[in-house]
């Protein structure tokens, strides 16, 4: 059977029964809130600093191309290192309280291990670098177990970026212009922000949606020099040869 | 280490502009949601994702860069929620589709009976597919990764993916017309 072409997806197929398509948009709306995403990145990083241990999996179908950058596997380092080391700072004050949610039948590795954690004076296992950190907070003065206003409002400000990209990702293939305009509503609202990488990919994929290829090249080649090392380079190659 | 670089490298840590908060708030909510349409239970979400994350850290020496971050971290949420299904089996404990969605403020687009019943439905329907076909619908139609990233997350031939996409297709557009007809011709956005 030849499968040449991917089908066109319900979400975007105009033949396709309009209430299929609702059930699909609605599927990609249903995403956790900002301040759900709060939470659980706050206790992420109290988990790696406690080096609470996953469950055991079998990943060895994730074997993956040649297509790797060196970039990407750094950007991964350097999320866990951060992980690790963030979360021995805020401390485990927020393990103690992460599991709040009551009585479930099941907790996983990850919540079992936290409470073990929080109820026993030892720590198990930690890697050097993120205990001394941990005990060198522990030897401070005690701390809100909260981020603190500033960074807190920061994460916010973030998680409300990846909301309006999120948006506008999920319109690209229905209505690229409406995706092209949200991008500019980033620009606008975050001139700084902390997601212009991800918003010049859905703009250029935009664009080439559109048919404007010529605007798309030239922003891809724009991206190109302002981010030479960025792991989204080998998408936007992509969009850009379709 | 100095402590004018310790106080560096802790600022850079905690920094919420650091790679390390862009990529979390890039994946975590995408993640979350594709563990619900996997069949992962409204209460265990949380825990679920997290595990991603966990043995994303864990493996990372397995990680070889081959495939992007985004298709690998789709690839672990797969099989951890296919390891979160066979465990509720075992325990023969309430599917997904039965249990009512207790905390309706996780939603986005906010607590609207009709959009809460939509996705009841449409849960139920994706819990009448079996594993596999159900994460290649899931991938492709509402996470748009492409057949090859989707055949990369799930583990199986090209091809494969194809067939299994083409299956499951058939099935949701039959039981959306076996559920509500009414819908299946008419839409709800006042069509």
């Amino acid at each position: 059977m030849a499968h040449d072409l991917p089908p066109v997806r319900f979400a975007s197929d105009p033949t396709a029964p309009s209430g299929l398509r609702s059930l699909v948009e609605q599927a990609r709306g249903n995403v956790p809130d900002a301040a759900t995403l709060e939470r659980f990145v706050a206790r992420l990083d109290a988990s790696i600093a406690a080096n609470v241990q996953p469950p055991e999996i079998d990943l060895s179908h994730l074997h993956a191309t040649t297509a790797a950058t060196s970039s990407t596997v750094s950007i991964l380092l350097k999320v866990v290192g951060t992980m690790a080391l963030a979360g021995a700072i805020a401390g485990t004050a927020y393990v103690v309280r992460s599991p709040s949610k009551t009585a479930p039948v099941t907790q996983s590795a990850a919540a079992t291990s936290a409470l073990i954690v929080a109820e026993t004076a030892t720590p198990p296992a930690v890697q050097p670098s993120a205990l001394a950190v941990q005990r060198s907070a522990a030897d401070t003065p005690a701390e809100p177990s909260v981020p603190r206003p500033r960074a807190a409002v920061a994460h916010r400000s973030m998680v409300s970026e990846a909301s309006l990209l999120d948006s506008a990702r999920s319109l690209l293939s229905r209505d690229p212009q409406r995706a092209l305009q949200l991008t500019r509503e980033h620009a606008t609202r975050f001139p700084r922000g902390s997601l212009i990488q991800e918003r010049e990919v859905i703009a250029i994929e935009a664009l080439r949606r559109l048919g404007k290829e010529e605007a798309a090249r030239k922003r891809g080649a724009e991206f190109g020099q302002s981010f030479p090392d960025s792991a989204h380079q080998p998408k936007i190659d992509q969009t850009l040869e379709r | 280490m100095p402590e004018d670089q310790r106080s560096s490298t802790r600022a850079e840590l905690t920094d919420p502009h650091s790679e390390f908060r862009r990529i979390v708030d890039e994946h975590a909510g995408f993640l979350w949601r594709t563990l619900r349409h996997l069949g992962v239970r409204e209460r265990d979400l949380e825990d679920v994702c997290q595990d991603v994350f966990l043995v994303a850290h864990r493996r990372l020496d397995s990680f070889r860069g081959e495939s992007s971050i985004r298709t690998w971290l789709y690839g672990i949420a797969v099989r951890l929620a296919s390891e979160h299904r066979r465990r509720a089996h075992v325990r023969r404990e309430i599917p997904t589709s039965e249990q009512p969605e207790t905390e309706p403020s996780h939603h986005t687009d906010g607590n609207s009976i009709l959009n809460h019943e939509l996705r009841a439905m449409f849960n139920q329907i994706l819990e009448r597919l079996d594993d596999d076909k159900r994460a290649v619908f899931v991938l492709y139609e509402i996470e748009d990764l492409d057949m090859k990233q989707v055949a990369e997350a799930v583990g199986c031939p090209l091809q494969t993916a194809y067939s299994r996409l083409h299956a499951a297709r058939r099935f949701v557009a039959e039981a959306v017309r076996e559920f509500s007809p009414e819908l299946a011709e008419r839409g709800t956005h006042g069509a």
